[in-house]
């Protein structure tokens, strides 16, 4: 097999079925339901949906050093020894995956426009094993997570939070 | 493991058995991802329940993701650990100031910039562990879920 013509494969080369299509077309309906909860929570609080988003964009200024930040996780590494490590896996991992989640969505895009898949070659083999030790460290780094919740902080215990951080964690473990 | 199990289905199904050096964890589940069956059960939970994630995003803790940088713009070019003055004890204590106010009576007083500013705490309760009151034995932080939204809303 010539590896220059062997592409990913989910829309064009899988099973296709009409209530995959609708599965497809739910992520749409995820970014509604997003902004609707995203408004919903921000009410509670008085805070405009807008204010918010105008917010965020106007002070662009601050966005270097949050991801700086982000990316090094230096303040959490200087307190935290398990959570941090575990945030900073699952962080790495989830951004990974959206850029894969990009990479596929763009492939399939492209390919039912021009007819031609981009995610071909060496780029889709590369890439499949970037994916597969993303798989790893997202496991790996909820279960790392999931320990530190239930052994760490006691005066946790009594919030929602704690338990819906732990319905996260288990559902990373099943996305892995 | 939803997410391998697919790839997996996806490695039989093109044969790539030549590339599983790129493929490991497609190769290490091939024995159990030749059916079509479990690769439609994977497809209908790994999609959906990924979109619930992302959907109620907000509603959760995962929320501060978002709100962290609504509290780097709050407080740009404020140094690390550097504490807002609340009042100044001189201007108090003067003779013409007649009223002495310290934090806020309301809810209502406080500005949206902090109301989420303080949305944006995680409670790690890292401040808790370096709180000389509560060294001093004074109660520990606490929280009610229940009670949050009717503080917030007066």
């Amino acid at each position: 097999m010539d590896y220059t013509q062997l592409c990913y494969a989910e829309y064009f080369g899988l099973p296709k079925e009409l209530s995959m299509i609708i599965v497809y077309s739910l992520a749409s309906l995820t970014v509604i339901l997003f902004f609707y909860f995203l408004k919903l929570r921000l009410n509670r609080y008085g805070i405009g949906l807008w204010e918010f988003i105008l917010m965020l964009l106007k002070g662009y200024r601050a966005w270097l050093p949050f991801l700086w930040d982000i990316a090094t996780h230096r303040r959490f590494t200087k307190y935290e020894s398990i959570g941090a490590v575990a945030h900073l896996m699952i962080l790495y991992a989830l951004l990974l995956s959206l850029i894969g989640t990009l990479i596929v969505a763009a492939n399939q895009y492209i390919g039912i426009i021009t007819g031609k898949e981009v995610f071909c070659g060496y780029f889709f083999l590369s890439y499949s094993l970037v994916m597969d030790i993303t798989a790893w460290i997202l496991f790996i780094g909820s279960v790392l997570g999931g320990i530190y919740r239930v052994l760490g902080r006691k005066e946790l215990y009594t919030r929602n939070e704690y338990y819906t951080n732990l319905l996260f964690l288990a559902g990373f473990m099943y996305l892995a | 493991m939803s997410g391998a199990i697919i790839e997996s289905y996806r490695f039989i199904h093109m044969d790539l058995w030549r590339y599983w050096m790129f493929m490991p964890n497609a190769l290490l589940l091939s024995s159990i991802s030749s059916s079509s069956v479990l690769y439609m059960v994977i497809y209908y939970t790994h999609f959906p329940l990924a979109f619930i994630l992302i959907a109620i995003l907000p509603l959760t803790a995962i929320f501060h993701s978002l709100l962290g940088l609504y509290n780097y713009i709050i407080n740009y070019k404020r140094p690390l650990g550097e504490l807002s003055k609340p009042f100044d004890l001189k201007e108090l204590t003067a003779e013409s100031a007649t009223e002495l106010k310290v934090g806020f009576s309301n809810v209502t007083e406080i500005l949206k910039l902090n109301k989420a500013e303080a949305i944006a705490c995680t409670n790690c309760f890292r401040c808790q562990d370096v709180c000389p009151a509560y060294t001093a034995g004074r109660p520990p932080l606490t929280y009610d879920d229940n009670n949050e939204d009717k503080a917030w809303a007066l």
